[in-house]
């Protein structure tokens, strides 16, 4: 999968979960007061059903920002 | 034997153990002793008068219940508001209780209110010396009063008073086998009342060792260990939580889990599925927890019993009856009945007939058992939360556009229900996609995060019955069907 449609992937389940159509590329918890501790949870759940990711204890800290989704997207590849 | 009007008489049985609170997150513990101790200056640094309303924002944390416990001391009305509410939401809030005290660590509110109310910094009590406070506090006084946006958008406020609650902590104890050998683990957030009635107020009546984190996302990467190095004994989570350690790849080979009976699960409705699931991967039982603000926990779903199966809500604590009405509602009865609601008698009288409460919800008895079905009332429950559908459509008639809306939840795997906004627009021809950020961003400005529709669909026209009133139930269904 390139990139950009990666990208794309991510920004259309973030804009869907936190209701907003304005998602930048670096989108992070930090730029949305939507994006609490129960729409993380249905970020990580969202990305697990889309994408063949495994969610562990290991890694669950690791949704907060678009760049750090790819990465964990990326390492289960 | 003492008479024990609060549960704060109860706590002092237990200032000489060594049991007490710990906070996971910081690593701060306190001992019962010291929590009551606490309390006590907290009572002789603050000038509030017996029957004063204590409005309380503040994080999951030791000094949240030594809060709790001056205010039982102090007569006060304990008001626990969910520690991230938004501001302008605050506002509505305080605007109905008005409470002649606020504390709060929150800089935006304490920013907000400075001149509108009386504020305490959350660190106030430490100005004062020791003295032990002599309480006269009687059974029949307010002990609490729990906020709720109420069924028809209008706000509610619980008033439960001391007896109401010591009857209905009693009974939690006995039918959760609670004992001064358990150690709990809080995790759920504490303006809520189901950390309040099954975590907090049970600990202090059984002196049992209470262990505090602010919040599942402190937990996450490590939940199971954590059961197992403080071997909890039992804790409880909502149905969003679940379906995430459902996913959670996690190998608890090597962890002791022996320690936990069962988990409680409750605020939402809990799939059979899911609570199989749960106990298929990690051999916990979930218990499906059933209750609601006015009356506390009413039942007890208990896995340890002999040929118990996932479900039903189990059996009603001792301290009320149940039975189901001709048309299918759970009515309730007992001593953890609400005493009132706050400035609204006739809300009261309408829900409550005969001594019954009406609970708005739907059950059935099978074999002995009961059982949780359906809403009668338009709740949306998200993630354990219950949202007011009113509350939202409120706030969307402020855009001009909006002829009229309903404001639904749609089934969702993960939440239970989301958001979803109905809308019937005055000028069709007007962009849909300019239109919905506009309503997002309304509701932003006025609404918690988790309040804003996360769907808006734009109708033709609204369902409604004869008389003109919105069949939200149709709705309901039309979007779930969708």
């Amino acid at each position: 999968m390139s990139s950009e449609k990666l990208l794309d992937r991510i920004k259309k389940i973030l804009s869907e979960i936190l209701g907003s159509d304005d998602i930048p590329d670096d989108a992070s918890q930090n730029d949305f007061t939507e994006w609490d501790s129960l729409a993380y949870l249905s970020v990580v759940a969202q990305l697990e059903s889309e994408f063949v990711i495994e969610i562990s204890e290991n890694n669950i800290n690791n949704f907060g920002s678009i760049p750090d989704i790819i990465k964990e997207i990326e390492a289960c590849q | 034997m003492s008479v024990k009007n609060t549960i704060a008489d109860y706590l002092n049985e237990h200032s000489e153990s060594d049991n007490g609170i710990y906070e996971l997150d910081t690593g701060l513990s306190k001992s019962y002793a010291q929590v009551v101790e606490t309390a006590n200056i907290i009572n002789n640094t603050l000038v509030i008068g017996e029957g004063s309303i204590l409005t309380v924002v503040l994080p999951n944390s030791i000094l949240y219940v030594e809060y709790f416990v001056a205010s039982m001391l102090g007569g006060w009305i304990f008001n626990p508001i969910p520690y991230f509410t938004q501001v302008q939401e605050l506002d509505k809030i305080l605007s109905y209780v008005n409470p002649d005290f606020i504390i709060t660590d929150r800089n935006d509110i304490i920013k907000s209110c400075k001149d509108t109310h009386k504020l305490i910094s959350s660190h106030d009590y430490l100005k004062s010396d020791y003295k032990k406070i002599v309480s006269n506090i009687r059974s029949d006084m307010p002990a609490a009063l729990y906020y709720s946006s109420g069924t028809t958008g209008n706000p509610k406020g619980v008033i439960y008073t001391h007896e109401n609650m010591v009857s209905l902590i009693g009974s939690i104890v006995r039918g959760f086998k609670f004992s001064k050998k358990d150690r709990q683990l809080a995790l759920l957030p504490f303006g809520h009342t189901a950390s309040i009635n099954y975590n907090i107020l049970p600990s202090l009546m059984v002196g049992c060792d209470l262990y505090i984190s602010q919040g599942f996302e402190k937990l996450r990467s490590n939940f199971f260990k954590v059961l197992s190095d403080y071997k909890i004994t039992y804790t409880q989570i909502v149905p969003t939580i679940l379906f995430v350690l459902n996913k959670l790849k996690v190998d608890i080979s090597k962890i002791d889990l022996l320690d936990i009976s069962f988990i409680g699960c409750g605020s939402s409705t809990l799939p059979i599925k899911a609570q199989d699931e749960f106990f298929d991967k990690y051999n916990i039982p979930i218990s499906n927890l059933y209750g609601l603000s006015e009356t506390g926990p009413s039942h007890i779903d208990d896995p340890r019993e002999l040929g118990w199966s996932s479900g039903s809500i189990g059996q009603p604590l001792d301290v009320n009856e149940c039975k189901i009405s001709i048309d299918g509602e759970i009515l309730l009865k007992g001593k953890n009945i609400f005493h009132s609601y706050h400035k609204n008698k006739k809300l009261y009288d309408k829900v409550v007939e005969d001594e019954w409460f009406h609970t708005g919800d739907l059950g059935f008895i099978k074999e002995g058992k009961f059982y949780f079905s359906d809403r009668k009332k338009d709740l949306i429950i998200l993630g354990g939360i219950n949202i007011v559908p009113m509350e939202i459509e409120e706030v969307l008639y402020n855009h001009l556009n909006v002829l009229e809306c309903a404001v639904v939840g749609k089934k969702n795997d993960l939440h239970g229900e989301e958001i979803v906004a109905v809308i019937v627009p005055r000028d069709s021809s007007y962009d849909q996609k300019k239109f919905s950020q506009e309503l997002k961003k309304i509701c932003k400005e006025k609404l918690s995060s988790y309040k804003i529709p996360r769907i808006i669909y734009f109708w033709e026209s609204i369902p409604k019955t004869h008389s003109k009133k919105i069949m939200r139930r149709k709705v309901r269904d039309e979007v779930n069907n969708y």
